[in-house]
């Protein structure tokens, strides 16, 4: 099903490494988890403080949506703390490790901040061992030791952390290389096959009064014509992901382009349309890319929905930010570990396509400034929510 | 449907194809292989459309509708091609620009020479 490996690891080589260059014993193992219990109760405070710092920072605070989602991080962050001291540095522990660097690859946050991060974590954990160990009676020497047993964990966590997002930070870079190469080759091809589609559908047409009324030569007509223009829609992506112009925006009326996309939309009547916005309110874009968003994500919802385009809604919104857009359909929903992946070219769930439709999403928004993401509709299927920026809020 | 139509387009099977079904919608159609010889038939008679393709060999569907203007004043001119992008055919069929994207539905083809047509004819 996808072309790309999926769960991020660390390797062995590279974990046997760190963990013998900084230097980390089962000692150090043994100290971190007799100290848990002592240290937990200022896990609060540790977790707190973080947030505080984040939010005084406007480049990481850009990074989080909501407090809806602050919350999210600030369980993730006592996990991540409980874990630190569990005692049981595993293979587990390292890969979840590693699943946090790929994480912050996903919501963009920069690897100097990481590291910032991580330092305000750590003196943290110093302070509580201050306040905490003297009254506990534990032996000056055995608070040194504690001290640097949090040290070293911590290194090798960061370092874990930055390791894997500049793998997948790489590998994301590649990826646009090889788009931009395989682009230029499939743009002529896609160009070149379209005579050829050309023939073959004067063809069909000029066949089908000659075999009117033999049921088998019609249906073998209607298969050649259906996939000549599936054939034709796939050349359109490709061309038009391999096409990567910066947009050129305008005042474009929203609904205007929204209500012609429907309409030439096989089953679009029965789509369901919810604006919030006026019939001429007018939005910063570029309309030839609405037009392409529009019809991906509609054309997407359909064929995931059993009941075809009877089963898809749009909303658009107006956010004090940008222009919302949600499209949600009753199909079976995507899994978690594939909602990053679906927006990657090439990747494709479905039996027909070669996924560029969402891949084209994605490039759009994100030339418009805006964010897709994919989460479950409540009652089942998927929901994509777009948000695409005003233009003053776009810095270059 | 009436009116002749000259049918130009390097790839022969579309060629034929294009004139076969134009025949079929009671056009007299006549096909032509390359802008040589569509000169050649434009220079003996007159038609009221021309459809051509944009990229052929030699010279490109531009130039010859060009070279054809002053020999067939009565000719409107529609433009089929695999080449343009979306922007652009949006931005032509905004200025009612007859050009066509391969491939097309036939239907959209008379439709586009029948509209061209009516615009020669107010012209």
């Amino acid at each position: 099903m996808t072309m790309f490996s999926t769960e991020p690891s660390v390797s062995d080589s590279l974990l046997e490494e760190l963990i013998s260059y900084i230097g980390f014993t089962a000692e150090d193992g043994a100290l971190l988890a007799r100290s848990k219990a002592l240290l937990e109760p200022s896990f609060t405070g540790a977790i707190d403080a973080f947030y505080d710092a984040i939010g005084a920072n406007p480049r990481a605070r850009a990074v989080f949506e909501d407090e809806v989602q602050i919350e999210r991080q600030k369980r993730v962050l006592r996990d991540w703390l409980e874990t630190l001291f569990s005692g049981v540095y595993d293979r587990d522990y390292f890969d979840a490790r590693a699943r946090i660097g790929y994480a912050h690859v996903r919501i963009g946050l920069d690897p100097s901040l990481m590291v910032a991060a991580m330092n305000i974590l750590r003196e943290s954990l110093h302070a509580a061992v201050n306040r905490h160990m003297d009254a506990a009676d534990w032996e000056p020497h055995e608070i040194v030791a504690l001290h640097s047993a949090i040290n070293r964990i911590c290194d090798i966590d960061l370092a874990i952390m930055l390791e894997t997002y500049s793998e997948d930070y790489t590998s994301r870079m590649r990826g646009a290389e090889r788009l931009a190469a395989l682009g230029q080759v499939a743009g002529t091809i896609g160009h070149e096959l379209r005579n050829p589609l050309a023939v073959m559908e004067t063809s069909v047409h000029l066949l089908r009064s000659r075999v009117a009324g033999d049921e088998k030569g019609e249906r073998h007509l209607r298969r050649l014509a259906d996939q000549i223009a599936l054939s034709s829609r796939i050349i359109r992506e490709i061309l038009a992901l391999a096409r990567d112009v910066p947009p050129e925006t305008e005042k474009v009326r929203v609904l205007g382009i929204l209500e012609s996309v429907v309409g030439e939309m096989e089953g679009g009547a029965e789509i369901r349309v919810h604006a919030s916005i006026a019939e001429d309110y007018e939005f910063e874009l570029d309309p030839g890319q609405l037009r392409q968003l529009f019809t991906n994500l509609l054309t997407n919802a359909i064929q995931a929905s059993p009941r075809g385009a009877a089963g898809v809604e749009i909303s658009i919104e107006e956010h004090t930010d940008g222009l919302a857009i949600i499209v949600e359909d009753d199909g079976p929903g995507v899994p978690n570990h594939l909602r990053s992946k679906i927006f990657e070219p090439l990747f494709t769930t479905r039996m027909r396509g070669v996924g560029f439709g969402l891949a084209l999403c994605r490039r759009i928004v994100e030339s418009h400034g805006g964010h897709i993401r994919v989460v479950d509709r409540v009652g089942g299927g998927a929901r994509f929510e777009v948000l695409l920026l005003r233009r003053a809020e776009v810095t270059p | 449907m009436s009116g002749r139509i000259l049918i130009v387009d390097d790839n022969e099977d579309l060629a034929e194809n294009v004139a076969e079904l134009l025949i079929e919608e009671g056009y007299q159609a006549i096909p032509s292989i390359s802008p040589e010889d569509a000169i050649a038939k434009a220079s003996s008679e007159k038609y009221d459309c021309i459809v051509l393709d944009v990229r052929m060999p030699g010279m490109d569907g531009i130039d010859l509708r060009r070279k054809l203007v002053r020999s067939q004043p009565g000719a409107c001119f529609v433009f089929m091609t695999a080449y343009a992008s979306d922007e652009r055919l949006e931005l032509a069929k905004r200025s009612s620009l007859g050009v066509l994207p391969k491939p097309f539905a036939p239907g959209s083809l008379i439709e586009l020479i029948e509209q061209c047509r009516a615009i020669k004819r107010e012209s």
